[in-house]
């Protein structure tokens, strides 16, 4: 194990133990798998750390978990097994952001990271609910297009460099 | 007007495919009263079920079964075609450029480049001018027979500014078979965007709504959806005699015919003749010249988005807006033979994302693509010269659920086609930078929808599939109807040559038919 693993498995277990205290004392009583996060809430978490857009709300990020996991990719269950080895069912959020951060570049280019990226990126991307962080207008037929909606309204080009 | 022709009648034209080629010459023939039964593997959308929704309508209209790759292309299915009623003229962004005449005469005016396969065409300019006057009348093509252009959008804008910075000078919004204002029944384009998942006012000409119901309204024209052609079948003869085909069912019929056209968009014509090899065709139909499947070409293609100081939603509006013709030319000081052309076009978050890193993530990507509204976009389309072993062949072993073997697309770039798309990518990026770009960034593998040259034109039979009428040289009542009969690429995208061809193959057919020849 590298060592910059090893910082994190040992990170992510004590921050597992002191959270799972703590919800322990919310709750009063010792049921992990009352706090523990669903898959779903797992890998829209990680999915939030793929393509953050703070200004969301949680439901693009579930959508993309969900058609994550409708995929029944081996390389998704086996990358969730993982996960949850690593954050002992601390949910992944609670953990910090650096070390979650390094525990995804360890991981860039293998499958289970490349699933996630590709459609994280694909759902997200086509989901309405970006389009306005992305400053994308979208599907326009209903609104009679764009012929009277800004598609020649460019103002900028006029004080750009001429030669 | 429903007309159904019987499966004995021995009488009637059978055409493989509904595109520009197949719906072209599907109109022509029944307008003179030839009767037509006119084959499409897919479905028959009407104009309601036309979204706003690229993947949704990419799930519609996009040829889905499988195809491999070899080489420069993806390995799983490398090629973009519509499997649907109106084939590709569903997606095209309806670009109509003409051929220029050096483009009709690539060996003569470049001489053979290594390894590649160039020849002139049977036929000249002169020739097809006529028929290149007819199909832009047809449809309705802005810049040509008065038919006003299409108004500047923000992308456009950007490229000419650019254009102009940089020493260009034949730039405009395009011939683009897209009404600026209503005619021939159709609506006049809002820009809307999403020319390429179907135009849902039909401003945007397709075969769909124009071709396939006037030519149902002779009562000629017997349009068979949901029906796969499999093979095309030869008598002892040696002469076409009919197609076997697979019902929306999945049952298998035969249809009798006097002559067979096939249309099917390169990879599904080349499937096709290969799979009707027979024992006296071993190497499938049309093919003692071995050239079907071979001489594959694609267009020297990329996209270049610039990433701009200002605002640009590129997305607004039609998605290709422009075009810049000034490397349309042969000028080897450039470093390469043949031309050229870039155009506007316009991507949604999702490809412009890929494009702009293929595998970000984090915050810093998050970052990038919040500028999505500041990207210009402009496509290169150039030459592509033939090579014999860019072809498409039969997958030994794999077969699809008609039992016909997979098609395997075999493409590898040219030094000359490497040579131009660096040179045209230089051209794109110093004018994207000479207003500000920040960064530019260009597509890998990017294949536009074009697809040219698996069953060539020529005067010799040795060399070539077809003749300059597009009727094969091995079996004369056998037709090729679509782009697999160009003999080189050019720079123009090839829809309007297709029709101009369909139109000019209609005339000698129905004299061939007259005559009693076919």
């Amino acid at each position: 194990m590298s060592p910059t693993r090893r910082t994190v498995l040992v990170a992510v277990s004590q921050l597992a133990a002191v959270s799972t205290l703590a919800a322990c004392g919310r709750q009063g009583r010792s049921d992990a798998a009352q706090t523990r996060e669903s898959d779903v809430e797992l890998l829209a978490g990680l999915a939030y750390d793929i393509l953050p857009f703070p200004e969301l709300p949680p439901a693009p990020y579930l959508n993309a978990a969900q058609k994550i996991l409708d995929l029944d990719s081996a390389d998704v269950v086996a990358g969730l097994a993982k996960l949850r080895e690593f954050s002992r069912d601390t949910a992944w959020r609670e953990l910090p952001e650096g070390d979650r951060l390094s525990l995804l570049s360890s991981w860039k280019g293998n499958a289970f990271f490349d699933v996630m990226r590709t459609n994280t990126v694909r759902a997200l991307l086509r989901d309405p609910a970006t389009f306005a962080v992305v400053g994308y207008g979208g599907p326009s037929i209903q609104l009679g297009g764009y012929l009277g909606r800004g598609f020649d309204d460019i103002k900028w080009l006029t004080a750009a460099p001429r030669k | 007007m429903n007309t159904s022709f019987s499966l004995n009648d021995s009488s009637v034209v059978v055409i493989v495919g509904s595109g520009a080629g197949g719906g072209t010459l599907g109109r022509e023939l029944s307008a003179r009263g030839v009767k037509v039964v006119c084959f499409e593997a897919g479905g028959r959308l009407q104009l309601t079920d036309i979204e706003n929704d690229a993947p949704k309508m990419a799930a519609k209209m996009n040829w889905q079964d499988l195809r491999y790759g070899e080489g420069d292309v993806p390995k799983i299915n490398p090629v973009t075609s519509c499997k649907t009623v109106g084939g590709t003229t569903t997606h095209w962004t309806a670009n109509c450029p003409r051929f220029r005449d050096f483009e009709f005469e690539a060996l003569s005016t470049y001489g053979q480049l290594k390894g590649c396969n160039l020849a002139d065409w049977p036929l000249t300019l002169r020739e097809l001018s006529p028929f290149y006057d007819r199909a832009e009348s047809m449809l309705g093509v802005t810049g040509t027979h008065g038919i006003p252009r299409l108004p500047e959008s923000n992308n456009y804008k950007v490229m000419a500014a650019g254009a102009r910075n940089v020493g260009y000078r034949d730039f405009d919004t395009y011939n683009m078979a897209i009404n600026p204002v209503p005619r021939d029944g159709r609506a006049p384009c809002l820009q809307t965007g999403f020319c390429s998942s179907g135009c849902p006012i039909n401003a945007k000409w397709t075969t769909l709504f124009t071709h396939i119901p006037e030519a149902e309204a002779t009562g000629f024209f017997d349009l068979r959806p949901e029906c796969m052609v499999t093979h095309v079948i030869t008598d002892d003869a040696g002469r076409a005699s009919g197609v076997r085909f697979v019902d929306p069912v999945g049952n298998t019929h035969e249809q009798k015919a006097r002559v067979v056209c096939v249309a099917g968009n390169v990879v599904e014509t080349t499937r096709l003749l290969l799979h009707s090899k027979t024992a006296r065709f071993p190497n499938g139909l049309a093919n003692r010249s071995d050239q079907v499947g071979r001489n594959y070409m694609r267009h020297a293609a990329t996209v270049a988005l610039g990433l701009m100081p200002g605002e640009v939603h590129f997305y607004k509006g039609t998605q290709t807006a422009g075009v810049i013709r000034d490397e349309v030319r042969h000028d080897t000081t450039r470093g390469f033979s043949g031309g050229y052309q870039f155009h506007t076009l316009s991507l949604g978050p999702e490809r412009v994302a890929a494009i702009m890193d293929p595998n970000g993530w984090g915050k810093g990507y998050a970052s990038l693509l919040r500028k999505y509204k500041n990207v210009a976009g402009i496509a290169i389309n150039g030459e592509d010269p033939p090579e014999k072993t860019n072809r498409i062949t039969l997958h030994p072993t794999e077969k699809d659920r008609f039992g016909m073997p997979v098609a395997v697309v075999s493409y590898r770039f040219h030094k000359n086609t490497l040579a131009m798309l660096k040179h045209a990518q230089g051209r794109a990026e110093s004018l994207f930078r000479s207003l500000g770009a920040t960064n530019v960034y260009f597509a890998t593998h990017f294949g536009a929808t074009h697809n040219m040259g698996t069953a060539r034109m020529g005067l010799d039979a040795a060399t070539s599939v077809c003749n300059k009428w597009g009727q094969t040289h091995d079996i004369k009542n056998l037709f090729v109807s679509d782009g697999s009969v160009f003999v080189s690429s050019a720079s123009a995208n090839p829809t309007l040559t297709i029709v101009a061809l369909a139109l000019r193959q209609s005339e000698h057919l129905v004299q061939q038919m007259r005559s009693g020849a076919v």
